[in-house]
């Protein structure tokens, strides 16, 4: 962290006790200045692609900081055309988590929830979005959507929020398998989310909206199939911080103009990139810890080690039918490898690994998701006999109290020099 | 024998199929296997588990998928059973769920059907629905929140006066006594609304049912447990915390029994507390009192005199066993052993001093001798060698909430030591030399020994030595907070315990509360004092 972003997070961090509302305008202007910063900027290290996602994701997280009563907190998992199509925006754990880090002043928000009870094993980006909102920095927002899917804290933290804010709030919840009678079910769910959201917005879903919403999301899913397919034999020089936001546009963020204008894009970029692939190049597992000088120093802007993706950019790669909204977003979220066994997640990281030209398999064991830390073992028995070495590494996403850096940096150095020997 | 672990298993439904359905709920000696299968910071519960699954060669488990914990579990299991069922349980209870869960019985009694070879036996489905009738109208403590292991329950049982109901998650199951005669869909539909129907666990969408556990008149106080790396319930407790009146005390434990001694500590304070199980004692020849506290680090004895005035004391290092430094600190003193009427011990080592004629937690001991010392304090906080605890009073001194540090060392004497060593100085030298500091240090591990190497990284930048025990002694104030924050520490606080003689340590509690502390002028003998006074009551019980 620059001591620019660390002078940065000291004085927001000194705001938050006594003006918590301030440090929601400061952080929000911040987010948006340098999101334009970054778009206009010169910076030539970065594709245009990439810096105008940067903008498109600085914007998402300003935008529901200012406007809180046209803002739902959602789950990461939570299908998000519906929200688009009511013209309402959304916030999500994972992102402010990251983004609170970023600028320095996690710890506060960290610490404030474990004072109001909440558990210190509890994973970081939920126990980040109580903090904020027991500081008083997150806002009420109109309601509260989540799913069930994938993670424990879901069952935790949005009650929690639901409750300390006095906000209506809907689980949306998600059965195993993608059976037909599953689909039926998360389908009259959807339904009632949405009559849900009529009742408490007072407006109409425009069904012609929703149906827009999920062709953009299906043109966005086809152009991330180019990109994952273009990344295969290119090398992008670019920082680890893009994969994390490409984890937010292909969840929340799907179904946007701006997100589907952000692919359009960076499929221009990367078919302009030479062909040769000459450094090592990685599949990243689960969230990323962008912010963690020691980790982003060995990948960003390196020719000699590359993170190409991340499971979870293709998690949700799952075709739509616009004619059918609810049934094939329920469907979605149903297929998503996150929901079942763990073989699914595994298997689905294997065929991508092969299809990338991957050298290795980074699974991150991010602090407090049991949905990770279970299957680190089996997961990397089975990456291994597939061929691909991994390194099985304990981290936080978002708390840096809960990284060891050291340890962390020489364990990524042995498997880079490992994963070199070996090509 | 087809183990389980949670209480919307179908048990009924397996029975029908003459299963023998088994909870597995007992503790681990370590979790050797379970590491190897799963990662470390998995829910402790699961990792006694899939110890014991592996201990007693299971072959057969129907689970449930009530958590990420259990579902892993289930990943790294199936290989090496014969049967494995994962039961998808809906979060929510309406029509649709209910018709889901209905769904998944049926898959249920295909598949164990076609393993098993058996068919599905009404009567034996019947039979299957009888439950413990609960007898009403009896004073009890409700153990609540996350599962509790069974030899841990069988202590609870032994240590506590009252009777103990368990309210845990995967206990209090109870469904309709009497099942109709339905063709085997309908009543699959049937059974899918009793399971769904118990009062919920903290997994389930709406909870709020849950409120009535609390509200039985006959409910004396609450235990409550929570499994380390097991989010559900420290929720559930920070609620009941603020809305109930309740006597409550909380728990966590690994799933393990190395705990034991402390958890015994906390439940013989919180019984106190409530004035439950007080013993008699019998008061010889005499005219002082002592009380004798002993901790991990030092032996404490504070003699007392008819008027309560302290008349002798002695402080010694306790060493490998409790009854020797006790000795050692009995010899220390000026006034006899024949003219102290009684002792009274407390302390970590309480159980062992045979000297003693009774023994009373430190919890108790502690208020009273804090509030002896001043009437105006209202929370305790004690740094003591292996436990940190804060204690809140009421306007008579008695304890009114109070909490200490689980298994983990950070935040108590024993951290300061451990860094002391690593900054080669000692604890005197810890106690003042991050008084004097420049660059405000934050030590952000949690972890002792995380917190350790973070101390080695500090010295190998050349960061001062003054700035680091500054750093390490934030992060204890820290932690004293959080706990001082648990039991809703008001104004004014005393230090006791050893760590009250570090005036860093001191200072920056201070900064953290914003007002002084008070710390009287043998921070170290507030327990023994506390113990005395017990004694010196007796001795005038006896009399009157």
């Amino acid at each position: 962290m620059n001591d620019t972003v660390k002078k940065f997070g000291e004085y927001v961090t000194g705001q938050i006790s006594r003006h918590p509302v301030r440090a929601r305008k400061i952080l929000a202007s911040a987010f948006r200045g340098y999101g334009l910063a970054t778009r206009y900027g010169k910076n030539k290290d970065d594709l245009p692609a990439r810096k105008y996602l940067m903008y498109l994701c600085n914007e998402s997280m300003a935008e529901p900081l200012k406007h809180p009563a046209n803002t739902v907190i959602v789950s990461i998992f939570t299908p998000c055309e519906f929200f688009q199509a009511m013209g309402l925006k959304v916030v999500f754990p994972e992102g402010l988590g990251c983004y609170m880090t970023a600028s320095g002043c996690e710890k506060v928000f960290l610490e404030r929830a474990e004072e109001c009870g909440v558990p210190e094993t509890l994973c970081s980006y939920h126990k980040m979005l109580i903090g904020m909102a027991e500081t008083g920095v997150l806002p009420k927002p109109r309601f509260i959507v989540n799913t069930t899917m994938a993670c424990d804290a879901n069952q935790l933290s949005f009650r929690y929020l639901a409750e300390y804010f006095g906000v209506p709030h809907f689980v949306l919840d998600i059965p195993t398998g993608c059976s037909g009678k599953n689909v039926e079910y998360m389908t009259t769910q959807l339904h009632d989310m949405v009559s849900f959201m009529e009742e408490h917005t007072g407006r109409t879903m425009d069904e012609d909206k929703l149906r827009a919403s999920v062709i953009r999301a299906q043109q966005t899913i086809n152009n991330y199939r180019k990109i994952l397919s273009l990344k295969a034999n290119r090398h992008e020089r670019t920082k680890i911080t893009y994969h994390m936001m490409d984890i937010f546009a292909i969840h929340v963020l799907l179904g946007t103009k701006e997100v589907l204008k952000y692919t359009e894009k960076l499929i221009k970029d990367l078919s302009g990139l030479p062909k040769d692939t000459e450094g090592t190049r990685i599949m990243w597992v689960h969230t990323m810890p962008y912010w963690q000088d020691s980790v982003a120093d060995i990948y960003n802007y390196s020719d000699a080690a590359e993170v190409v993706s991340c499971d979870m950019i293709y998690d949700n790669i799952i075709d739509l039918d616009p004619d059918k909204p609810y049934e094939s977003l329920a469907r979605q979220i149903l297929c998503n490898h996150f929901n079942g066994s763990a073989e699914r997640r595994i298997s689905r990281v294997i065929a991508y690994s092969e299809k990338m030209n991957i050298d290795g398999i980074l699974y991150f064991c991010h602090w407090g998701c049991k949905q990770t830390l279970g299957t680190a073992s089996l997961a990397k028995k089975r990456f291994e006999e597939a061929g691909f070495p991994t390194l099985a590494l304990d981290g936080d996403g978002c708390d840096s109290r809960n990284i060891q850096d050291g340890q962390m940096v020489t364990r990524i150095g042995a498997f880079m020099e490992q994963l070199e020997a070996q090509k | 024998m087809i183990g389980y672990t949670c209480k919307y298993t179908p048990v009924e439904l397996l029975k029908a199929f003459g299963a023998e359905p088994v909870l597995m709920n007992g503790e681990a000696d370590n979790f050797d296997y379970a590491q190897n299968k799963v990662h470390m910071n998995m829910c402790s519960h699961i990792k006694a588990f899939l110890e014991n699954v592996n201990r007693d060669g299971l072959k057969e488990l129907i689970m449930v998928n009530c958590c990420d914990s259990v579902r892993r579990a289930c990943d790294v299991l199936r290989d090496q059973m014969d049967f494995i069922f994962i039961m998808d349980l809906p979060h929510n209870d309406n029509n649709c769920a209910r018709s889901h869960l209905a769904d998944e019985l049926m898959r249920l009694a295909d598949e164990y059907g076609r393993y098993s070879g058996r068919t599905f036996d009404k009567t034996a489905f019947d039979a299957a629905f009888s439950f413990e009738k609960r007898e009403k109208a009896e004073e009890y403590i409700g153990v609540m929140g996350a599962r509790i292991g069974d030899g841990l329950y069988e202590k609870l049982q032994e240590m506590i006066p009252l009777k103990v109901e368990d309210f845990t998650c995967n206990s209090n199951r109870r469904m309709a006594e009497k099942v109709p005669d339905l063709e085997f869909r309908a009543l699959m539909e049937w059974y899918a609304a009793e399971l769904l129907g118990q009062l919920p666990c903290m997994r389930m969408s709406d909870a709020s049912k849950r409120r009535e556990l609390t509200e039985d008149p006959n409910l004396k106080g609450i235990i409550y447990h929570t499994v380390k790396f097991c989010d559900y319930y420290g929720f559930e407790y920070e609620q009941l915390r603020r809305r109930s009146d309740l006597p409550m005390l909380k728990i966590e434990t690994d799933f393990t029994m190395q705990s034991l001694g402390q958890l015994s500590t906390r439940i013989g304070g919180f019984m106190e507390s409530m004035g439950i199980g007080e013993k008699k004692m019998t008061v010889k020849s005499g005219k002082y009192f002592a009380g004798i506290d002993s901790g991990s680090t030092t032996t404490n004895v504070a003699v007392l005199d008819l008027n309560g005035n302290l008349v002798d004391s002695a402080i010694v290092r306790t060493g490998a066993r409790a009854q020797q430094g006790a000795e050692k600190a009995f010899s220390s003193l000026n006034i006899p052993r024949k003219e102290i009427a009684l002792i009274v011990a407390t302390g970590y080592g309480r159980k062992n001093i045979t000297i003693a004629d009774s023994s009373i937690t430190e919890i108790t001991c502690h208020a009273r001798g804090a509030f002896h010392i001043n009437r105006d304090v209202r929370t305790i906080i004690d740094i003591g060698g292996q436990d940190s605890k804060a204690i809140s009073l009421d306007r008579d001194g008695n304890v009114k909430n109070f909490a200490m540090n689980d298994k983990c060392a950070a935040g108590t004497g024993r951290f300061l030591e451990n860094m002391a060593k690593v900054l080669e100085t000692d604890l005197d030298g810890m106690s003042t030399i991050g008084l004097d500091w420049s660059e405000d240090i934050t030590i952000s591990s949690m972890c002792t020994v995380f917190a350790e190497s973070e101390v080695v990284s500090l010295i190998a930048d050349n960061k001062q030595i003054g700035d680091i025990v500054h750093g390490l002694n934030k992060s204890v104030a820290s932690k004293t907070l959080a706990l001082v924050n648990r039991v809703g520490g008001e104004s004014r606080y005393m230090m006791t315990g050893g760590g009250a003689r570090n005036r860093g340590v001191v200072q920056c509690i201070e900064d953290q509360l914003g007002e002084k502390i008070f710390v009287p002028e043998i921070p170290d003998l507030c327990g023994a004092i506390g113990a005395a006074l017990f004694a010196l009551d007796a001795a005038c019980k006896q009399e009157e």
